[in-house]
């Protein structure tokens, strides 16, 4: 029977079944008599037919065999629509590797001469790695993997001539006759080349996942460190202001101990001064008995000196306040012109000495201040006690007030001998003398000025001097307060660093000139 | 003499203040009496029933509002003359003011007549 398979290709042999079908019609074959034409049965014994019959038997068993050809091609001619248009390349080898058949699909793909190909051996046709190359019928690599299993898979490449591949997941399975017994090998083709590149695209995308992936952990774990690098810089930035916030409590503390030094200091000092004038005066004022001419000359001197030790002690005081910051200054609403009087009656006994006629200039509409009035009545004093020193008898010092813009300007003009151009940036500097060394001819350590800079300065208003330095011509010392009231004059002042200024000490040549105009 | 129906108390921890002003008050005419400190001010004040004190502001021992407070509803009542180095401002010279006894304040170191003022002024008000 297996010898008509190799004889010629699937249509060709289908003949061939039918004629061997009806040779075994003739000999009897109960398996389709009983399968295709049940009723048959009551007609089984030959004996009780006679020839007619036996005729007509025939003609139906013909009639049947016909009908049974055609159902056989037609079922043929599907199985062989399947076997050739199916997806997979097949190919069926004998026993013996002889090709049996090729379908259209392996012809195609592997462009092979069907008719020339079968009954081939199958190694003339095929070139497949999984064979030894020297393949024999007793050494076939895929029989011997079939005498294990019933089928095997394997895959091959196999390249083309454009340099392009293709990849095939081959099935090895045997196939079994009539009786059960292999008849050969079942080659089945899968093309997987477009899995295969979906599942290489598959893995190089899982491949570039992981990258990122690895990346990203990388990634994390440099962000980590940067969070824990971070996170240590911040500890750091605490601890360092934690530091900084205990230097200030101690800078503080340093500063409320500096305040009542300051205090102490100025109760220590001036206590036994309130003593000693206490007494002078009691003295002078014969409260403790007479008193002759000389003691009362020396106890003028001594008052005249206590003063003096008195106000440079207060001089001091001032400084190391205003330097500190913890001067005190005490705001109150102040009508300009009146402190003005106020100063002109307290200084007129001081220049009476000299015979220093002392002239007030005021304009009419002076306006009403928020200052510490005994601040700056101080620091016009000051200027006032100066001009008096520096003053030859019987000249005047006038004071000037007027109102310009949005500030208030003060000024004490004396016919004194003038400041040197070059000394008059230094004047307000502490400790400044005019006068230095062996040449001085006045008393004083150079305090007041410096002390009322301070003081104007802490009011937000300015002070300079102007003078062209020849004797007789004099001086003019102005000092500028704002017009507008301050609120929290307190906090202002403590805000103002009196002594920093030095820079821009006294570039006023500009206001200088301005006022000169109105002078 | 002229002041003696008047006692004045001089409490100074600064013995030769207190002396001075004490000379002073004496030669002014009132009958004197001096303190060191607060709590031997506080201990004399009943016997020595004073119409005027002058209270440094600044002395070892009680602080001058702990004075005032101890002082706040005492017989007899006198009036206070505080003696400080240290200015004060419209607000703080109020609050001094309306702490207890305190007529008024001088400020070291003071004028001779100005405190003979100050205090005179104080011993003969109502």
């Amino acid at each position: 029977m297996s010898s008509c398979y190799i004889t010629g290709d699937w249509k060709e042999s289908k003949m061939n079944i039918v004629e061997e079908l009806r040779l075994e019609e003739k000999n009897g074959f109960p398996n389709l008599k009983k399968k295709r034409n049940p009723p048959s049965k009551k007609s089984t014994s030959p004996n009780q037919i006679d020839s007619s019959k036996k005729n007509k038997q025939l003609e139906i068993t013909s009639k049947r065999l016909e009908y049974l050809t055609k159902d056989m091609e037609k079922t043929l001619t599907e199985l062989d629509q399947i076997f050739n248009n199916g997806s997979n390349a097949m190919i069926v080898l004998n026993n013996n590797f002889r090709i049996l058949r090729i379908n259209d699909t392996f012809a195609n793909i592997f462009n092979v001469d069907k008719s020339r190909s079968l009954g081939k051996r199958c190694d003339e046709v095929i070139k497949l790695n999984f064979c030894s190359e020297k393949c024999s019928e007793q050494k076939c690599s895929i029989r011997n993997a079939l005498s294990e299993k019933g089928t095997v898979e394997f895959e091959e490449q196999i390249d083309h001539d454009d340099g392009s591949y293709s990849l095939y997941r081959i099935t090895a399975s045997k196939y079994y006759g009539f009786d059960q017994k292999v008849q050969g090998v079942i080659l089945s083709y899968l093309d997987v080349t477009q899995i295969r590149k979906d599942q290489e695209r598959l893995q190089k995308m899982n491949d570039e996942l992981l990258k990122a992936r690895e990346e990203t952990e990388d990634y994390v774990a440099l962000l980590e460190q940067k969070t824990a690098a971070l996170e240590l810089t911040n500890e750091k930035l605490y601890e360092s202001e934690e530091k900084i916030r205990k230097q200030n409590i101690k800078l503080q503390k340093l500063d409320e101990l500096k305040s009542n030094f300051l205090n102490v200091t100025s109760h220590e000092l001036r206590t036994p001064m309130s003593s000693i004038k206490g007494y002078v005066q009691m003295m002078t004022n014969k409260m403790l008995g007479e008193v002759s001419d000389e003691q009362q000359k020396a106890l003028q001197v001594i008052m005249r000196n206590t003063n003096r030790l008195d106000n440079l002690i207060q001089d001091i005081l001032d400084i190391s306040r205003l330097e500190s910051g913890t001067m005190k200054f005490i705001a109150e609403q102040t009508n300009i012109g009146e402190m003005i009087k106020e100063i002109e009656e307290t200084m007129s006994s001081a220049s009476n000495e000299k015979n220093i006629s002392l002239r007030v200039q005021c304009s009419d509409e002076l306006p009403t201040l928020v200052i510490d009035k005994d601040r700056i009545k101080q620091v016009i004093m000051n200027l006032i006690n100066n001009s008096v020193k520096f003053s030859q008898e019987n000249t005047i010092i006038t004071i000037y007030a007027f109102s310009k813009g949005n500030e208030t300007i003060i000024q004490v003009k004396d016919q004194g001998r003038g400041i040197p151009k070059e000394k008059q940036r230094h004047v307000f500097e502490t400790f400044y003398q005019v006068d230095s060394g062996m040449d001085r001819t006045f008393g004083g350590a150079g305090l007041g000025l410096a002390i009322s800079r301070g003081i104007v300065m802490a009011h937000g208003g300015n002070i300079w001097v102007d003078s062209s330095g020849i004797k007789g011509e004099g001086t003019t010392f102005s000092i500028s307060l704002p017009n507008e009231p301050v609120e929290n004059i307190e906090e202002r002042f403590k805000q103002v660093d009196v002594f920093k200024l030095e820079s821009d000490n006294f570039d006023n040549d500009l206001k200088n000139k301005e006022y000169d105009e109105k002078e | 003499m002229k002041n003696m129906s008047k006692k004045v108390m001089v409490v100074d921890d600064e013995p030769d203040l207190r002396q001075m002003i004490d000379l002073m008050m004496q030669k002014e005419g009132y009958e004197t009496a001096t303190a060191e400190n607060g709590m031997d001010f506080l201990n004399q004040i009943d016997s020595f029933q004073p119409d005027v004190v002058t209270l440094d502001v600044m002395m070892p021992g009680l602080t001058t509002k702990e004075i005032l407070e101890k002082l706040n509803g005492m017989e007899p009542n006198p009036k206070i003359i505080l003696l400080t180095v240290v200015r004060f401002s419209d607000e703080e010279k109020h609050k001094i003011l309306e702490m207890g006894n305190v007529v008024d304040y001088i400020t070291k170191p003071f004028d001779f007549d100005e405190l003979i003022d100050v205090v005179k002024k104080h011993a003969f008000a109502e």
